[in-house]
């Protein structure tokens, strides 16, 4: 016991900020063009959903479960398993993750008044999550080259997905897009504080944001 | 196999522990009491610096950081199942070498399954690219009955140089000082470094008692030591050995205690390898100055 208590976070982490990082820069560079393609797609279903809030939401949940489905395959198995082993064990909850978007895009959002209380938070998570986060690393005196990209990283796929779950109705619907996104921002706000303290406000205050909205709003009922 | 003491010692393990053939100075060298092998003081740690999964650009940063290892000498490698993709990295900094024959090629067993250590061990010299291991040590005591059994049968078959065992961090020192009573281990690894001095109390004088080797893991709290004395004044005695910065005093504080054998800083940069492999050339600290720097230390 005396031992373990002996841990701290840091000694769990086997990576350094700058192989972190280069994550990014790497997996952008593999996939290019997709890293102006995806937030691209999903700002364009953002803008569908203000007119037609059903079909928006469903285009939006179908490109999100490409999303995480992509982010699991590609940078989580691919890129970060390699430097964290306990990664692999986080594919496949991003492969479960996909699958709740998309049975959620086929099935569509349960009927809603529009518009709602809950959306102005949802379009202001999905934002941040497209255009903002992108620009952290140009905050963070890194270069666009390695930014963390919706639909390619891990993080604001999530912030994203957290808008998705905001925009939607019913507590079910609700759970099944924000319950990964939720653990996933706290674990990543973790690792970005022992890795690089100030990195961590991003996902930590996406979260904390997210998981305000979704309380105020779920007592409200849109 | 059935671990016994005789078996321990016994063994076609001498085509294994010749004399290193490293091109260091022979001054720069510590004997491995055990066999009698001579490796260079400062090695190379593996830890965090080597885990650069699949990137072309750090993997090729840390070859560089092997061959210029090599080129001032060689020495011990350490690294471990544990440690991500650093074995890999070693691998592809070894492919990349010349003359890898000076590198004295040292990993661990970590897993919880007893039944694994021989498979692991396979697989981290498929990983590294070599025929055999000089020293393979049981990882931070990890099923180390199991473990250490695998490997005393490993050397005795000739596969492997030298056994040991490894803590860190000041952990399980209670139980690493039993097992340096009892089993005739050729190595111990353990942190020591001028702020983590534990070791002086009890496991640094029984290994010199019992001819076990030293590495000291953590020589600079993972960089932390450092830093954390960037600017502060450097203790008279550095003068007079020859020292103008806190990391090669550091490194002479650990290689100056006489039971130490090894110490495995960790870098990706060649220029502090460089600065690391010279901190074991000039004077060294002798036991009243090495009291003149804890107590100057300590007043930081």
């Amino acid at each position: 016991m005396r031992d373990w208590l002996s841990y701290e976070l840091s000694d769990f982490l086997l990576f350094s900020e700058r192989v972190y990082w280069r994550l990014f820069t790497l997996e952008n560079a593999n996939l290019w063009p997709m890293p102006l393609l995806a937030p691209l797609a999903l700002l364009a279903a953002l803008a569908l959903h203000t007119r037609r809030p059903a079909g928006g939401l469903r285009l939006l949940f179908a490109l999100l479960a490409l999303s995480w489905f992509s982010v699991g395959a590609n940078f989580i198995m691919q890129r970060y398993a390699p430097v964290n082993w306990a990664m692999s064990h986080a594919g496949p909850v991003f492969f479960l993750q996909a699958i709740a978007f998309a049975v959620m895009a086929f099935t569509g959002p349960p009927r809603r008044a529009s518009p709602r209380l809950a959306d102005k938070p949802g379009y202001a998570l999905v934002l941040a999550g497209t255009l903002a986060y992108p620009l952290l690393a140009l905050l963070q005196g890194r270069t666009l080259a390695d930014a963390e990209i919706a639909g390619i990283a891990p993080d604001p796929t999530a912030v994203v997905s957290l808008g998705a779950a905001l925009l939607t109705t019913g507590p079910r619907h609700r759970l099944a897009a924000c319950a990964v996104s939720g653990l996933w921002l706290a674990q990543s706000a973790l690792t970005l504080y022992v890795l690089d303290g100030p990195a961590a406000l991003a996902p930590g205050l996406a979260l904390a944001a997210g998981a305000l909205a979704l309380i105020a709003t779920g007592r409200r009922r849109g | 196999m059935k671990l016994t003491r005789r078996t321990m010692i016994t063994g076609a393990t001498a085509a294994l522990t010749l004399p290193f053939p490293a091109r260091a100075d022979d001054a720069l060298l510590r004997e491995i009491p055990s066999t009698g092998t001579r490796i260079p003081a400062v090695g190379l740690g593996s830890w965090i610096t080597f885990n650069v999964g699949n990137d072309p650009v750090l993997l090729d940063a840390c070859a560089d950081v092997i061959a210029a290892f090599a080129e001032e000498g060689g020495g011990m490698i350490d690294s471990s199942p544990m440690y991500g993709s650093s074995q890999e990295t070693i691998g592809y900094g070894l492919e990349k070498l010349n003359d890898p024959k000076s590198i004295f090629a040292t990993d661990k067993v970590w897993t919880d399954d007893a039944d694994m250590g021989a498979d692991q061990v396979a697989q981290s010299r498929a990983a590294w690219g070599v025929d055999h291991f000089d020293l393979l040590q049981v990882h931070n005591l990890v099923e180390w009955e199991a473990h250490l059994d695998t490997l005393f049968g490993l050397k005795e078959d000739g596969q492997l140089g030298h056994v040991g065992l490894t803590t860190s961090h000041g952990r399980r020192h209670d139980l690493l000082e039993r097992l340096m009573r009892d089993y005739p281990v050729d190595t111990v690894q353990l942190t020591y470094n001028l702020a983590d001095r534990e070791a002086e109390d009890r496991l640094l004088p029984l290994a010199r008692e019992k001819g076990i080797a030293v590495i000291a893991n953590r020589p600079f709290r993972r960089g932390a030591l450092p830093l954390n004395l960037k600017g502060k004044p450097l203790p008279d005695v550095a003068a007079d050995l020859e020292t103008e910065s806190w990391p090669q005093l550091l490194l002479k504080f650990v290689l100056s205690h006489p039971a130490l054998t090894v110490a495995i800083p960790a870098t990706t940069r060649v220029a502090h390898l460089r600065e690391n492999k010279a901190a074991a050339r000039g004077p060294m600290p002798d036991a009243a100055m090495r009291r003149r720097i804890v107590t100057h230390f300590e007043t930081l």
